[in-house]
This record gives C-alpha cells, structure tokens and sequence, in this order.
C-alpha cells in the first residue's frame, strides 16, 4: 500500500510543484511524504530536510494569531482532519515557522486522504503565504478607524449645538423654530446611526484575512455580552435570564463573535417591549457544537421575511419595525461572521409571540487538562 | 457666587472646543480655550486654573506630553482627558500619568459637565 501511494505521489508531485501554494503529504502519523516547491519557498526547508519528519518537529510548528502553539494533538489542524476525516470548510489562517525563525501568516486548508478502497493513507495540507494580503486588511482597519473617528465628530459637534439651540442656551426661540430645530436634531442622530452601521460594515465587508484566529473562552465572552445587556433590558423593564453552560471554547475572532451575538441580542431587546428576553449557551458533545439561543417574547418575524432578514438593507416592512431605526445590516454582518467561523442561524418566530435565533459554532469544551 | 472657577479647554477641534466653553460659560465657569497643545501648557503653568479639560490628539504636543509637564507641577491639579475609543494605549498612559478621569468622544457637554463637577469634588 505505502509503495503504491509514494508512487501515486511522484505522479502527482508534477502538478504540485507547479502551483504557487505550499503542499505536503503526510502518512496517518502525520509523517512528511512529499512537501513540494513552493512549501519550500515559503517555510525555507528544502524536501530533503523534511521527509520523514512531522511537521511539529520544528518545521511550521503552526501557533494561533496570538501565538499559541497548535501542536498538541486535539489542536493540530491536520490531526482533527486525518483522525476524525474532517476536511477544514474554510481556510484556517495560523502562523508558520520560516527557518530563519521568523513567522509566515498562512491559510492553511487540510484533508484526510484515502485510497481506492477507502482506506486511510494520509493527510494532505495545503498554505498559502497570506502576509502581505493582512497588511493590506490592517491598513483599511486603520482607515476605517480613523475614517470612523472623521465623521462622527462633526455630527457630534453639530448635535451639540442644535442642543443649544433647543434649550435656549442661546436666546429664546419660538415654537416654529423649536419644530424644525428638532427635526434637524432627529435626522441627524439618525444620520449619525446609520453612518455608525455603514462604518460597521465597512469593517467586515471584504476583510476575511483580518479575521482573528484564536483560542477563545466563549462562555467569558457570553457572560460579558449578558452582563452590560442585562441593564439595557432592566431599562426597559424586560426579564433577562442568561444560563452559559462554563468552559466553552473555541477557534475565532472575539471582536466579530462579540458583535455577532451583541446584534442578536440587542435586536431580541429592541423588538421586545414586554416579558423576557434569554440567552442560552450549551454543548453537544455528539456533534462538537457549540449552540447559543437567544429568546424573547417581542413582536416576531413574519414567515415571509424570515430568509430575508440576513440580506444587507432588509428591514422587515411594518411600521412598528421602521420606527425603531436602523439601516438592516446588523444581522447581515452577523450571518457573515457565524458562517465565517464554519457555524450557522436557526430561526423560529410566531408574530405576536416572539423569537427564538439558535447559532450553531464549531467548538469544545475545555477540560481541566487543556 | 464668589470668584469663578477657571477651566482651561485644550482642544484641536474648534468646533467643538467652542461647545464646551460656551456650555462651561453657561454653568458660571470662567474658560481659557486652548487650540492646541503648546497653548495648553502655558495656560496650564502660568494660569490660575482650576481644572483642564485635555485632548490627547493635538498638534504641537499631544496630551499626553502636556500632562507628563504639568503633573509635577501641579500635582493635585484635576485633569479630565478625552480620547478617542480606538486609541486605548493612549488612555491608559493618561491614567498612569494622573488623569483624574476621561471621556470618550464623542460625548455631549453635558456629561463633561457633570464630570468636572465630580473631580471638582462640587457635586
């Protein structure tokens, strides 16, 4: 069998020493087999230097973001896909050692690989050298930021002057001033909210690269969410139960996972004006899943509208919906950053009675060893 | 009311430099703008003031250097900074440096107000 495979590699190492992204083979023990030209390019190692040895022998040693190492074996990408023969669904983005010592930020892609038979022979993973690409998404954060920072403080300014204007600070005014100055002060706050939402998206349109890949503690970031929500609920006189079950974690980006559900959440409060609103947090071991549920007794979705809610712009059409404001990107950024991280939304709503959206996540549970 | 509390207001942004003096007027304070941070630090050094309101991010010297000369100077001096969200390094090197308080932009006056009147100790 390993005769026949080594000769299945040669056949294959043509095309493979083509291609611009880094390559390499392993046996089931994740032992190297083959690892082609442009692997050599980007780690520095030549094939003779690797063959036989495993990849966490001091070759691409892969760390999170944060520099955590990934080598023990219930994090090493490559053995989740070859033992439990699950292909990664989107690229992972981690560390690599060059042999100079220096890091490579790579989008790794990896896969178990059987024989004709169905047999397990090996694992394949695919890098590509993905730096200059984050650079480049680094900068239009920085510009957004800095954008962000531009616009907001002359609407704030001139929200502070029109306050001015209405309390009189600056001489009395009549009734009819009184009515446009704060229609003026209406339509700019709500410029200043959509511009607020449009700067979100911004930030998380297009920038897959500068997504940030780490171990996180879900259930921290859950309780965190549920505290600061909790009194904007008490503001409105809501019941709000949390119960995130402890030790949750997993692989993603905490500032997007923490918009992701602010917006869930802050929707479920928003649409409620009597009852409850919960939040839940539990794993399934049988599926290695991570749900989260966030319940309230608000106005509902209609059946028509529930698909799409998630498109940029929608806003349910109903007068109760439009009066609340809001642009409808906020479940549209957070469609994107849940199937971002491998994950999905279930919905359930009965108008009148209230919703229930359930996100599904890729994630464990930590035990005491980890 | 005896003799008015002096505020200095260092601030880049006219506009709204000129929003909290006029609102700091308007509650019986006396204001001395500073539109930057070169006019900030001799205003605070050789003027009588009883507070500073501090921008971080101002031409010529930035907040943070402002504090960094005033400090040792006038030691119990209360200072409020304001900062900009993205930017928290600088925040916490205003807070080790002996900022009094902050407020994050954009704010409205009246919780700049109601800030000065707590490191003024007269709420």
């Amino acid at each position: 069998m390993d005769a026949m495979f080594r000769k299945e590699i040669s056949h294959v190492s043509i095309v493979f020493n083509q291609i611009k992204d880094g390559v390499y083979i392993t046996d089931p023990d994740r032992r190297i087999l083959f690892w082609n030209k442009a692997a050599e390019e980007i780690t520095g190692y030549s094939q003779e230097e690797v063959l036989g040895k495993k990849c966490a022998d001091n070759l691409l040693v892969h760390t999170d973001l944060a520099g955590n190492k990934l080598c023990s074996t219930d994090l090493c990408p490559l053995h989740k896909a070859i033992s439990y023969e699950k292909a990664t669904t989107e690229p992972l983005i981690v560390k690599a050692l060059h042999k100079n010592g220096s890091r490579v930020m790579v989008e790794v892609s990896l896969a178990a690989l059987h024989s004709a038979s169905g047999e397990l022979i090996g694992g394949i993973e695919i890098f590509r050298d993905v730096s200059e690409k984050i650079e480049l998404e680094e900068q239009k954060a920085r510009f957004f930021s800095s954008l962000s920072h531009e616009l907001k403080t002359p609407l704030s300014n001139m929200q502070g002057y029109l306050k001015l204007l209405l309390d009189g600070d600056a001489g009395e005014i009549n009734d009819l001033q009184e009515e446009f100055l704060t229609t003026i002060y209406k339509e700019e706050q709500k410029l200043a909210r959509y511009i607020e939402e449009l700067l979100d998206m911004g930030q998380f349109e297009g920038t897959d690269y500068s997504y940030q890949q780490n171990m996180l503690d879900l259930t921290a970031l859950l309780e965190s969410l549920a505290n600061s929500f909790s009194a904007e609920a008490l503001n409105k006189e809501l019941d709000f139960n949390s119960n995130i079950e402890p030790d949750l974690a997993l692989f993603g980006d905490r500032e997007r996972l923490s918009q992701a559900f602010s917006n869930i959440i802050g929707n479920a409060i928003k649409y409620t004006e009597q009852g409850s609103v919960s939040l839940k947090a539990v794993f399934s071991e049988a599926d290695d899943e991570i749900g989260i549920t966030v319940q309230d007794s608000g106005i509902g979705i209609p059946e028509k509208d529930r698909k799409s809610i998630f498109e940029m712009f929608y806003r349910v059409d109903d007068k109760d919906v439009r009066s609340k404001g809001g642009t409808g990107v906020g479940l549209y950024i957070t469609e994107r950053v849940i199937s971002r991280h491998g994950g999905r939304i279930e919905l359930e709503s009965i108008p009148g009675e209230g919703t229930t959206f359930t996100v599904y996540l890729p994630g464990l549970k930590k035990t005491q060893e980890q | 009311m005896t003799e008015k509390q002096i505020i200095l207001v260092a601030e880049d942004d006219p506009g709204l430099n000129r929003l909290i003096s006029f609102k700091l007027q308007k509650e019986g304070y006396q204001v001395i703008s500073a539109l930057d941070g070169k006019e900030a630090l001799n205003a605070a050094l050789n003027e009588n003031v009883s507070a500073i309101t501090l921008d971080i991010m101002m031409p010529f010297l930035d907040g943070i250097q402002v504090l960094k000369k005033v400090r040792p100077v006038k030691p119990d001096l209360p200072v409020i900074v304001l900062t900009v969200k993205s930017r928290e390094n600088d925040l916490h090197q205003a807070l080790e440096l002996g900022a009094n308080a902050y407020m994050t932009k954009p704010f409205q006056p009246e919780q700049l107000i109601e800030k000065l009147k707590q490191v003024l100790g007269s709420i």
